[in-house]
């Protein structure tokens, strides 16, 4: 039994030892993820693009030539980041060479080129549950606030009664293939976050995870079979002291 | 505490509103205290006498916080978190961390005149909120001086 238990301790030592020695290293480098900077740098695309599917289903709005989506909680105008979109992206509206966002309770202004103008919170205070833009006849801007719509200049942050009744630019579901969205992958998964899915196994799916599983049982066995085999010292082929026999 | 609430509470019923742009000059400057250039091309503020209120967007880890910050003559008189978004790292919410910065002023290196202590676990938060205070005053001392010929440019 013994001689089996070394044998076994032995066999199983190697794998488990490599195992070991990435658990541990990966295990520090996520100790220490903010000092070492790894936190908030991001993996290659190569390495990214394993975590998506080769075709996406994203909230989106199409504004003539523009493609306005929302992934991971950020804002892509034509598959680049412009901005984070906090609370998810319902509506967009291209007015006065502007493109207006609504995410969330933010209105989020562009300017032609897409650069990232102004951002107000609409929730801190200025409109209530608003859900929807709209361009009205005479091209102001009309929101939907708690149901009803209002002009709101944004010169002033001020809202008028409207009595619009024009049809909403609401946002719908796009599906975008990764190809599409070349800026979609650049800044999506931190080394942090690549470094614990590797840790746990999760970057390679249930099969990663149920292999960490069964790396951890034969850590488990090296660990009792070498309890067992401490407690026989002599069965085991060694003397108490280290002696040979 | 909502934008208005905070421009309110400082600045009581009679504040203007007024735009800041952000020109190239301003952006460079602004990398030297965020360490990157602010995300917008234009800034909203509101004033009243020789007050101004700022309410401005800065990422602690990963996502945005959103700090209101009253200044006067130069000094900050008041700093609340509006919106904290983050996991971790709250703890800059409370008085006891922003009641720090009352009196604090920019010196002519752009950092703070005086030592602001730090909260164990919220690292980054911290930097953050620090950097939005400098901002701040930075973004005040751009408007005080001349308010009226500043506003347009």
């Amino acid at each position: 039994m013994i001689n089996f238990l070394r044998s076994l301790h032995r066999r199983t030592g190697v794998i488990a030892g490599l195992f070991l020695l990435f658990m541990a290293i990966s295990g520090v480098l996520l100790n220490h993820a903010e000092r070492l900077a790894i936190s908030g740098s991001f993996v290659p695309e190569w390495i990214a693009g394993k975590y998506f599917t080769p075709e996406l289903h994203l909230t989106g709005v199409v504004l003539g030539e523009h493609q306005l989506v929302e992934f991971d909680g950020r804002l892509l105008l034509d598959g680049s980041g412009v901005t984070f979109c906090d609370g998810g992206l319902l509506s967009a509206v291209s007015i006065h060479e502007r493109i207006i966002v609504l995410c969330g309770s933010d209105l989020i202004l562009l300017d032609s080129a897409g650069q990232l103008e102004e951002r107000i919170s609409l929730g801190q205070g200025f409109a209530a549950d608003v859900d929807a833009l709209a361009v009205s006849t005479a091209d102001t801007l009309v929101i939907r606030s708690a149901g009803r719509p209002a002009n709101l200049a944004l010169d002033t942050l001020t809202l008028q009664p409207s009595s619009f009744t024009g049809s909403w630019l609401t946002s719908g579901e796009v599906l975008i293939s990764q190809a599409d969205l070349p800026g979609l992958l650049h800044d999506a998964i931190t080394w942090e976050q690549f470094l614990l899915d590797l840790h746990s196994g999760a970057f390679f799916g249930l099969p990663g995870i149920l292999f960490s599983d069964v790396l951890a049982l034969i850590i488990v066995v090296m660990v009792l079979s070498g309890f067992v085999m401490a407690a026989n010292p002599r069965r085991a082929g060694r003397c108490p002291s280290g002696d040979k026999e | 505490m909502t934008t208005n609430e905070f421009v309110a509470k400082n600045l009581g019923a009679d504040s203007e509103r007024g735009v800041l742009w952000l020109n190239e000059r301003r952006q460079i400057e602004t990398g030297r205290m965020l360490g990157h250039r602010y995300e917008a091309l234009r800034v909203r503020y509101w004033y009243h006498g020789g007050r101004t209120v700022w309410v401005l967007d800065e990422i602690g880890k990963e996502m945005p916080i959103t700090i209101g910050v009253a200044i006067e003559n130069a000094r900050v008189t008041d700093v609340v978190i509006l919106t904290y978004r983050e996991s971790r790292g709250g703890e800059v919410r409370h008085p006891f961390f922003t009641s720090q910065f009352a009196g604090a002023a920019l010196t002519t290196d752009l950092l703070l005149d005086r030592p602001v202590d730090g909260i164990s676990g919220a690292t980054l938060s911290f930097h953050a909120v620090r950097n939005i205070v400098r901002f701040a005053l930075y973004l005040h001392d751009e408007t005080m001086p001349s308010t009226e010929s500043q506003r347009d440019d």
